[in-house]
């Protein structure tokens, strides 16, 4: 439109000096025929000469007027439109608009030029802004990435429908099995979801009423529940998400602790403290009644008073008896209440070094290996402080080391000269630490992680404080146990709108949560007694491929793999020798594929295997199945491959060799296939799980009328 | 005639305590040591008043105070209940569920006179009057 119209600008322009010319001629044309009416006809030539030449002098004129207004009018307009148009469009910054064609145009070129170039600074401000906020989101980003991943809290965020959008490290360690956790799923295959709903219930009821605004805890709640299975118990806070001020609910965020052990200690403590009051009841109840009656006037005598004499003796010995049973057992019970920790004694060292007054800090020095160990590191931390304070002024150089004692870890103090006193060391222990602790002093502290302070001599002859301390609970030789990416995806915020497929057929194939999924087998013969050997998968949830969030098993087929098979998967008898039978593997791998359609490349094949010993592990695999091989044929041409290999070509997938026919990679290649698929599957009208459904069943149909 | 008291008490030196203080209330006393010997006592001997510690036998001593109201035939029978089991809750069980007294373990010996004296008394309210509360 714009094209035909700028090159129209010039044709006008042309056209109107054309018509000048016309007119001129027509109107010489009337005066010469007028003067020839009144002169004769004899005059005609002279006239004829003269009203030409005049014309050919106008139209001379006209020509050279046109050419001058097309070279510095017209065409220079046409350009900067052209340039303008150009500018426009443009989706950076420019050097400018070229404004040279313009110098016969008065001030249009130098407004055009100003024009432009608030518009270009404009733009670069806006691309600036852009760029820096895109750059402060990726930071937030990347920072609740790593905050998330390195609280020690677990951390659960829901949309209302109770499906998780985030989760961090920790809470994948709380709350066990890897398969179950997972974006997209219900809160309630974690823990049980009714303490859960009831909080929720309580809060959204304060904030509806606008209580949250005075109440103490605003939008947030205190949980208590325990895992699906009921084996930890969770405390924990909850917190409303709301959009915005006053808006709608939009989900909540749960931050939860295990409190098994305290909960356990103190349940356990409680107990002990009844059963002290029922087994020392009934003797001190005689006790102080059979004192009474000896003292008292009319006291027994003779027989009746040897009666009693033995009775006091039994009860005295049974009281004896039960305070010793009590403190066994009280001396058996796990400290729950202080938040011990595993601590590594080079961190705790270094903190009690960093406690002490720069004069004394270069006395001390951290001997040995550094040794894990189990205790309330603050307040351990300030008593080893105050006993150095105290104990320096009249030592050398003191050093600190832990070595390992019995089933303990125990922290020395060692330097060379004179022992510290007992008593002198019971007078720094009944000392307050720090402000922080509540006038505890060191006894308590040694009370608490029931230890105290042996003075002796080391094997080298330096005199030697030392404290035991218990080992550390978790095993910290070695490799973590745990095999999860250090940041997989482990969130997706576009779930919180969705809610919960009540209907999976009419959903459509982009917001449905898949499991794609690859077995490895003995051989291709379930029949002749081919079994699974490895079962790997991987989750679609929202369209995303979560790499993160994977289920890959060994599985101990329990017959020998056959060696045209491992020349195939790459799986050995001995890589499989101390891996679990099909069963557990089935259950956990149900469990991962809970909610979601499966989905496998020749999808039948695999099917056939996890159905074979489903009954024995206790699960129905009766998922809806979406074929890859199927679902090619639908879209391609029909004379067209649909090996995984082929298809993995065609749309593109590259996948690392090692990757490649490892029943992982090819879950993944799989996936990333499907989802490529996706587009056009659309354009073919098939948009709905029914409808993929739908099309894979003619398919099949069409199929076998083809190999009868 | 002496008023006859039956204790139901299974450790040796309470029941040893209970029979003395009993005896020194110028009362006859017996001693049983389960619930079964007591109901076979208390139907033999017709007793003026039982004495039962709550605590015996995974404490069925409120079980055997219950049966004892159940029975129209012992609508005069006083009970007293002893127990280390003290708490609000425990002393008005024992209230409830038909005791005319209870006394919390350890107790004072003068007050277990007391209560006795109190319910033996010819026209004794049904709670004796000097019972504590936990």
């Amino acid at each position: 439109m714009a094209e035909r119209e700028r090159l129209g600008l010039r044709l006008r322009i042309f056209l109107f000096f054309a018509l000048i010319v016309c007119l001129s001629a027509v109107a010489i044309g009337a005066g010469t025929w007028a003067a020839a009416v009144r002169l004769g006809p004899e005059a005609l030539p002279h006239l004829v000469l003269t009203g030409g030449s005049a014309w050919f002098v106008i139209a001379l004129a006209a020509l050279l007027i046109w050419q001058k207004f097309d070279e510095n009018v017209a065409r220079p307009i046409v350009a900067l439109s052209h340039e303008l148009e150009r500018e426009s469009t443009a989706t950076a910054a420019r050097a400018g608009v070229n404004t040279a064609p313009a110098r016969y145009l008065g001030a249009l070129g130098p407004a055009i030029e100003r024009a432009t170039g608030a518009l270009s600074e404009e733009r670069a401000a806006t691309a600036a802004r852009i760029a820096a906020a895109t750059r402060e989101a990726e930071t937030a980003k990347a920072r609740l990435e790593s905050v998330l991943s390195e609280l020690k809290q677990a951390v659960i965020i829901c949309n209302r429908e109770h499906l998780i959008l985030l989760y961090n490290t920790e809470a994948v360690r709380l709350l066990g099995v890897p398969e179950t956790v997972g974006l997209g799923r219900p809160l309630s295959t974690l823990m049980r979801d009714e303490p859960i709903r009831h909080a929720l219930e309580r809060v959204e009821a304060r904030y509806r009423a606008g209580r949250h605004l005075a109440h103490p805890d605003g939008l947030s709640i205190a949980v208590l529940t325990t895992t699906a299975t009921g084996e930890r118990t969770l405390a924990g806070r909850l917190g409303l998400i709301v959009d915005g001020t006053g808006g709608e609910v939009s989900g909540f965020a749960i931050s939860l602790g295990d409190v098994t052990q305290q909960i356990e200690a103190a349940s356990a403590r409680d107990r002990l403290i009844w059963d002290m009051i029922d087994t020392l009841t009934p003797p001190l109840a005689a006790l102080a009644a059979m004192g009474e009656i000896l003292v008292a006037p009319g006291a027994p005598e003779g027989e009746a008073r040897a009666a009693f004499d033995a009775a006091v003796a039994a009860e005295s010995h049974r009281a004896a008896e039960a305070i010793a049973t009590m403190a066994e057992r009280h001396a058996g019970l796990r400290s729950g209440v202080w938040p011990m920790e595993d601590t590594y004694s080079p961190t705790l060292f270094a903190c009690v070094v960093g406690r002490l007054p720069m004069s004394l800090q270069g006395r001390v020095r951290v001997e040995g290996e550094g040794l894990w160990l189990h205790a309330e590191t603050y307040s351990i931390v300030e008593l080893l402080a105050h006993v150095l304070k105290r104990l320096m002024p009249g030592t050398g150089a003191v050093a600190l080391a832990a070595e390992r004692r019995g089933g303990n870890v125990a922290v020395d103090l060692l330097w060379g000269g004179e022992p510290v006193s007992l008593a002198t060391l019971e007078a720094w222990l009944a000392e307050p630490l720090d402000h922080a602790l509540g006038h505890l002093t060191g006894r308590d502290v040694l009370a608490r992680h029931r230890t105290g302070f042996l003075p002796n001599r080391a094997p080298d002859g330096r005199v030697r404080l030392r404290l035991p301390l218990r080992a550390p609970i978790h095993d910290h030789e070695g490799a973590p146990a745990m095999p999860l990416p250090r940041r997989p995806e482990f969130y997706d915020f576009d779930l919180m709108n969705r809610a919960l497929p009540a209907d999976l057929a009419g959903q459509d194939l982009r917001h449905l949560s898949y499991v794609v999924f690859d077995t490895e087998t003995t051989g291709l013969n379930p029949s002749q007694g081919d079994r699974i050997v490895q079962i790997a998968g991987v989750r679609i949830v929202n369209g995303r491929l979560l790499r993160g969030e994977v289920f890959d098993e060994l599985v101990n087929p329990g017959r020998p793999i056959p060696a045209a098979s491992t020349r195939i998967h790459h799986i050995t008898d001995a890589m499989v020798a101390n891996r679990p039978p099909v069963e557990p593997v089935l259950r956990r791998f149900h469990a991962f594929a809970r909610g979601a359609v499966l989905i496998a490349h020749n999808a039948a094949f695999d099917m056939r295997f996890l159905g074979l010993r489903q009954a024995e592990a206790g699960v129905r695999f009766d998922h809806p199945v979406l074929d890859t091989v199927l679902l090619s044929a639908l879209i391609s041409d029909p004379t067209a491959e649909h090996t995984l290999d082929a298809l993995a070509e065609r749309f593109g997938v590259t996948l690392l060799p090692e990757e490649r026919h490892t029943a992982l990679g090819d879950s993944i290649a799989t996936a990333m296939v499907f989802l490529r698929m996706l587009d056009l599957l659309a354009a073919r009208g098939i948009r709905t799980l029914a409808e993929a459904q739908e099309a894979s069943d003619t398919m099949v149909a069409l199929r076998r009328r083809q190999s009868y | 005639m002496a008023r006859s008291v039956l204790i139901v008490e299974d450790q040796d030196s309470m029941a040893l305590v209970l029979e003395h203080l009993v005896r020194r209330e110028g009362c006859e006393p017996g001693v049983a040591r389960d619930c079964a010997t007591a109901l076979e006592a208390i139907a033999a001997a017709a007793p003026d008043l039982v004495l039962i510690d709550a605590d015996i036998e995974e404490r069925s001593g409120l079980d055997l105070c219950q049966r004892l109201r159940a029975d129209p035939g012992l609508v005069g029978l006083r009970v007293l209940v002893i127990s280390a089991r003290c708490a609000r809750l425990d002393v008005e069980r024992a209230f409830a569920l038909g005791a005319d007294a209870f006394l919390p373990k350890p107790f004072a010996i003068s007050d277990l006179g007391a209560t006795l004296r109190a319910l033996l008394e010819p026209d004794a309210p049904p709670q004796a009057p000097e019972a504590r509360h936990g």
